[in-house]
């Protein structure tokens, strides 16, 4: 635990922040989904799988979320879908835009796994 | 961004506008689910009207995204009822409190979401009216 949050909200953050300044950079210079664009996507979609993963197996290990175990799991899930989202529709629209869109899964991303963290510990 | 060149609602800055719409549509229809399921009892007004504000954020994203000139017309209807809920929520969260011991999405005019809410139906319609031309003729251009 750092300033209040554990590791997974931390890993969070810093795929976050990495895949946010790749696809701003990307839709800065103009281009269309590409490999660093999509593949910072593929990773964030991972790294919940893993999350996911990792949470079943803490559910089984400690006492669950303080918070409402049904919130939490809403919580992972709807972010899951984020990720799959951004780049379905990065398949589909080929202009610097969908970057764009790639861009905004990690902020959103920190903001949601930073509520599931409250909900784990806190309440 | 604002070039001269004619923009349809549904390209350029419209693209971001969109995903905004289906990131709220998804996360308030969640929580809306999530707590008719586990606390509908404790706050049936803000639960309902979080239902409501998830419902017109995806209409909101369905017709911002499509090219027709019919859905231009459905989209501003979408964000005026937002931007009245919102506003109207907001003022009556702060009248009669006692009626919203669960925030909702528009509660507070969406102080709980970084006031997002309250600006997203103004910077829509604005959007909206600024790419009409080309959003609501026949040929849109890509």
């Amino acid at each position: 635990m750092i300033a209040g949050y554990d590791i997974w909200f931390w890993i969070t953050c810093l795929l976050g922040t990495v895949a946010f300044l790749i696809c701003l950079v990307q839709f800065l210079r103009g281009k269309a989904p590409d490999d660093w664009s999509q593949g910072s996507a593929i990773v964030l979609q991972g790294w919940l799988f893993i999350y996911f993963v990792g949470s079943i197996i803490m559910q089984f290990m400690t006492d669950g979320p303080s918070g409402d175990w049904l919130e939490y799991y809403g919580y992972l899930l709807t972010a899951m879908v984020i990720p799959a989202g951004a780049f379905t529709w990065s398949m589909s629209e080929r202009t610097r835009w969908a970057t764009l869109v790639l861009a905004i899964v990690g902020p959103v991303l920190i903001v949601m796994v930073q509520r599931m963290n409250m909900l784990w510990y806190y309440y | 961004m604002m070039n001269q060149s004619p923009t349809a609602k549904n390209s350029g800055f419209g693209r971001l506008l969109i995903v905004i719409y289906w990131i709220f549509s998804l996360s308030a229809g969640a929580r809306a689910l999530y707590q008719i399921l586990r606390k509908f009892d404790q706050a049936p007004l803000s639960i309902s009207l979080s239902l409501v504000s998830a419902i017109i954020y995806l209409v909101a994203t369905i017709f911002l995204a499509k090219k027709d000139a019919v859905s231009w017309n459905i989209a501003v209807g979408a964000l005026s009822i937002e931007l009245l809920g919102v506003l109207g929520v907001g003022i009556f969260s702060y009248m009669r409190p006692d009626l919203f011991p669960l925030a909702s999405v528009w509660s507070h005019f969406g102080a709980g979401y970084g006031y997002v809410p309250l600006v997203l139906p103004i910077i829509g319609l604005w959007w909206l009216f600024h790419t009409r031309q080309a959003s609501t003729s026949r040929a849109v251009s890509k």
